[in-house]
């Protein structure tokens, strides 16, 4: 993997061998701290700029965390006899797809959604913030595919659908923040971004 | 204010009461067990964050102010639920209410914690209320 790949063009300053980000004013934030960072403090991670980081670290946090939930998805309907192993594969790589380009259209949504209640903000900024939003899913994900693996439990609703709930948090921290904490559209936009993710899984999962 | 978020924190949970009424025998008890513990959770967060919290001790409304910013993100939890339930038919509740209080929680933390509280008066407080109020929704939802 290229050295300079977790961090965006625009701001390439240095990088260790541990995947840290640095520039020139701010600390050294690891993956692990993002990820860890969005999802028991969002509000504080999204107080420094998250321009520095870059978008193979964003969306490689939404899209890993949605291949593994497709995945869990596609195994619990193996388990059943409703999928064989060309469909599972298909549905991860539906779930890496979904986690990337789907996350990121929702997050042009949100952004649109806050220039449409007034607030002007740089949309690069908030596509980034969006797909650090699904750290919790990546860390549920990672989670239910062990116990999905290991003990053949299904976990596609116990876990994927948990981490996607979990991932509101972040999402309305970010729509809060970028609104200037108003809480009215922050709460609309994230019961919009909300159902447009649950529902797109639905649809792709085969559930409707 | 006070009134108006217990009749807020009471309609919100009594949702999920609802929805977990359509899985038990025992249904309209559940929702008056939800209902009862929107109203007695919300007084017991408020006495929590009155005991714990500097900034609520020294003004009580900065802590309805707080509640009533936590409720309002536990708003799309509750419409994703009836939509989970309703048109998925995945009677999945209790996942939405286990993610939705903790929202609730943080989000009444954040607010909080702009006005210039600690992180345990400000973040733990709030968070070990919903980790409380969740395993006490589980354990009374499964009694029922």
């Amino acid at each position: 993997m290229p050295q300079g790949c977790f961090l965006s063009s625009e701001n390439q300053t240095t990088m260790n061998s541990s995947s840290n980000i640095t520039t020139g004013t701010q600390k050294k934030t690891s993956v692990f701290g993002l990820v860890f960072g969005m999802m028991a403090a969002p509000g504080q991670l999204l107080q420094k700029s998250l321009s520095n980081v870059s978008w193979a670290v964003a969306y490689g946090v939404s899209g890993v965390a949605f291949l593994l939930f497709f995945l869990q998805t596609g195994l619990d309907m193996m388990r059943a006899g409703k999928m064989d192993t060309e469909e599972v594969v298909l549905l991860s790589g539906l779930g890496l797809l979904y986690g990337t380009l789907g996350v990121m259209m929702v997050g042009v949504f949100a952004w649109a959604g806050i220039q449409g209640f007034g607030k002007t903000h740089n949309m690069q900024e908030i596509l980034r913030a969006f797909g650090l939003a699904y750290s919790p899913t990546l860390v549920y994900a990672v989670c239910g595919l062990i116990f999905n693996v290991v003990l053949e439990w299904n976990t596609a609703v116990a876990f994927g659908v948990t981490g996607l709930l979990w991932a509101l948090n972040p999402i309305s921290a970010t729509i809060r923040h970028y609104c200037d904490d108003k809480t009215v559209p922050a709460v609309v936009l994230t019961t919009i971004c909300g159902l447009l993710m649950l529902v797109g899984w639905a649809f792709l999962g085969g559930v409707l | 204010m006070k009134q108006q978020i217990t009749v807020g924190a009471t309609l919100l949970f009594s949702v999920f009461g609802f929805l977990a009424a359509l899985d038990h025998e025992n249904g309209w008890l559940l929702v008056l067990v939800a209902v009862g513990l929107g109203a007695f959770g919300i007084a017991v967060l408020q006495s929590l964050l009155t005991r714990f919290n500097e900034v609520v001790k020294a003004n009580p409304e900065t802590g309805y102010l707080a509640i009533k910013q936590g409720l309002a993100f536990f708003v799309p939890f509750v419409v994703l639920a009836i939509v989970a339930d309703g048109f998925f038919e995945w009677h999945a509740a209790q996942a939405f209410f286990s993610a939705g209080v903790s929202a609730l929680g943080a989000s009444c933390g954040a607010y909080l914690m702009q006005q210039g509280a600690s992180k345990v008066g400000g973040f733990v407080v709030p968070m070990v209320w919903a980790l409380g109020c969740s395993a006490i929704w589980m354990l009374l939802a499964a009694a029922f």
